[in-house]
């Protein structure tokens, strides 16, 4: 085979990891918003308005991981990537691993806060403004992965290969890029979910405690989130020093 | 696509590839365990505002400590970049 | 595409030495302070009983985050209030002056988000010596045994770098999504929604996220 056709399959592969891998997490999330929901308006059927409201807003804010990893996909399949070669085979693949892992985590994490959130909503209707900011604050920042991911993705994309000559480590730090990226998000995006469905059900209970609930989630979060910015740091290193 | 491999090369190559595996990995249990922390501090600050510094103070503590074996995994990670 | 991690930059001879400076970056960063001593003129510089708009908005940023940081300092608060304040100011106008067209945020150059991150950390461990006495602040990094004391100095020293590499990546994170998006739809629906979404909101919540990270990291340190 010559080295248009590697490269070629290297991208349809790392497109079909994009999206297969890309589209659990935001599945699953949005699965259990809709299992809350449904839940909660069995027990109280007189809220389903708010809360079918709020079920939808938080599946959509869910769903942007995998739209993430559709984007990818798209770009990988219809976009001719350059000039072949050993470093830009392995690139569109990492490319690909790298959003489909990432974008596992943040679906996945950003459906347990929707969850919560219809619960309480079903609940405690007057504490829907406080649920609705809380639960799209604590999607947002377990997003943060899954825009790592997509920054490394997109680095990895449009990174210049033609001056690198063609090694194994090159490629193995290329391959190991996506790879620290991608995969280092899936613990911090559940976390950052875990999280963010306990302040929820917290503001659910109590509505007036919501601002020093919605303080602790964001440092919370925004702890349980920096292995997820070791990952990155790692992978910028190996992408930008080889 | 043909180039020759040397055993220096080739331990060059597992060295940068595992530093990916070592960080991606690795930052998996500390992202759910800290996250399982601040759930909970969550769960104590809504029913008991008044402790939340306390409570704050107290996920801190855990979490850092929750989180150092990612910090391992990074330490593994910058050593097989930078010395191995 | 490949002007995607291409940066302005002016290279200066200082004593014999090349110094590299971020154009663009230094300028945006004086823009951020120009709006900002500007904002701070006009609303206190003709204070009235019923506040202006500009009088209220100043008003109600202090008075919220005076009561933050007094709750979660106690009596220490007054000392620290003006820095968590001008670092959330100066990091929300950063990270928001993306979406005005022609100008960039200091914040997607790691230089900026490094700074302020390595300021935060010197402040707490200052406060730390002074509220412990340097033999207690030294102790605590031989817990729980004296062997894990290099582990206890990388775990300080990444603080610094994921407080820093946070904002960094959200904000570059979101710019280069922008640019991705608008350079491949050619159209003008989508990149304001993005613009609004990465720009003001991912913007707003990362700003707070830094202040809250670098006040509760002051906390810790002079406390306990």
């Amino acid at each position: 085979m010559d080295a248009d056709a590697w490269t070629r399959a290297a991208a349809y592969a790392g497109a079909a990891m994009c999206m297969g891998l890309g589209a659990i997490g935001s599945a699953w999330g949005e699965g259990v918003a809709a299992e809350q929901a449904s839940r909660g308006i069995a027990r109280q059927p007189a809220n389903s308005a708010a809360v079918l409201r709020t079920m939808l807003v938080g599946q959509a804010v869910a769903e942007s991981a995998s739209i993430f990893a559709l984007v990818i996909a798209l770009l990988l399949v219809f976009t001719p990537w350059g000039a072949p070669g050993l470093l830009r085979a392995v690139s569109l693949f990492a490319a690909g691993l790298c959003m489909g892992a990432g974008a596992l985590g943040p679906g996945a994490g950003a459906g347990l806060p929707a969850g919560a959130a219809c619960h309480g909503v079903a609940r405690t209707p007057r504490a829907g403004g406080a649920l609705n900011t809380l639960m799209l604050v604590g999607q947002a920042v377990a997003q943060t992965p899954a825009v790592f991911a997509l920054l490394v993705s997109f680095l990895l994309l449009f990174k210049d290969f033609s001056g690198t000559p063609a090694s194994l480590p090159a490629a193995a730090a290329v391959l190991g890029a996506g790879v620290a990226a991608g995969f280092s998000g899936i613990g911090p995006g559940l976390g950052a979910g875990i999280t963010a469905a306990a302040a929820c059900d917290g503001a659910a209970r109590r509505p007036d405690r919501h601002a020093v609930l919605l303080r602790a989630m964001l440092v919370g979060q925004a702890v349980s989130q920096s292995t997820a910015v070791y990952g990155l740091v790692v992978s910028l290193l190996l992408l930008y020093l080889y | 696509m043909a180039f020759d491999v040397s055993g220096t090369d080739l331990v060059r190559a597992a060295a940068l590839l595992g530093a990916g595996i070592s960080m991606g990995f690795g930052a998996i249990g500390p992202g759910i365990g800290e996250g399982f922390a601040a759930g909970k501090a969550c769960e104590g600050i809504a029913r008991a505002p008044e402790h939340a510094n306390l409570l704050t103070r107290t996920m801190l503590v855990g979490q850092a400590v929750s989180e150092s074996t990612g910090i391992y995994a990074l330490v593994v990670a910058l050593l097989l970049i930078f010395v191995v | 595409m490949e002007d995607i991690t291409r940066i302005s930059q002016w290279v200066v001879t200082v004593a014999g030495r090349s110094v590299t400076l971020n154009a663009t970056t230094l300028l945006m960063s004086w823009v951020v302070m120009a709006g900002l001593v500007g904002f701070a003129v006009a609303a206190t510089r003709w204070p009235r009983a019923v506040p202006g708009p500009v009088q209220a908005a100043g008003e109600l940023l202090v008075e919220g985050f005076r009561d933050l940081v007094n709750d979660t300092l106690g009596k220490l608060g007054p000392r620290y209030f003006s820095f968590i304040l001008s670092l959330f100011v100066f990091i929300l106008v950063s990270n928001w002056l993306g979406m005005i067209p022609f100008l960039e945020e200091p914040t997607k150059d790691l230089n900026t988000t490094l700074i302020l991150g390595i300021v935060g950390f010197v402040v707490a461990h200052v406060s730390a010596v002074r509220a412990k006495g340097w033999k207690a602040y030294l102790a605590q990094y031989f817990q729980p045994v004296f062997i894990m004391f290099p582990l206890n100095v990388i775990g300080e020293l990444a603080k610094v770098v994921s407080i820093s590499f946070r904002l960094y990546g959200n904000i570059m994170g979101g710019s280069i999504i922008i640019l991705v998006v608008s350079d491949l739809v050619r159209q003008l629906v989508l990149p304001p929604v993005l613009q609004a979404f990465f720009g003001f909101f991912i913007g707003t919540v990362q700003a707070f996220v830094f202040a809250m990270l670098t006040l509760t990291y002051i906390s810790v340190a002079v406390q306990e």
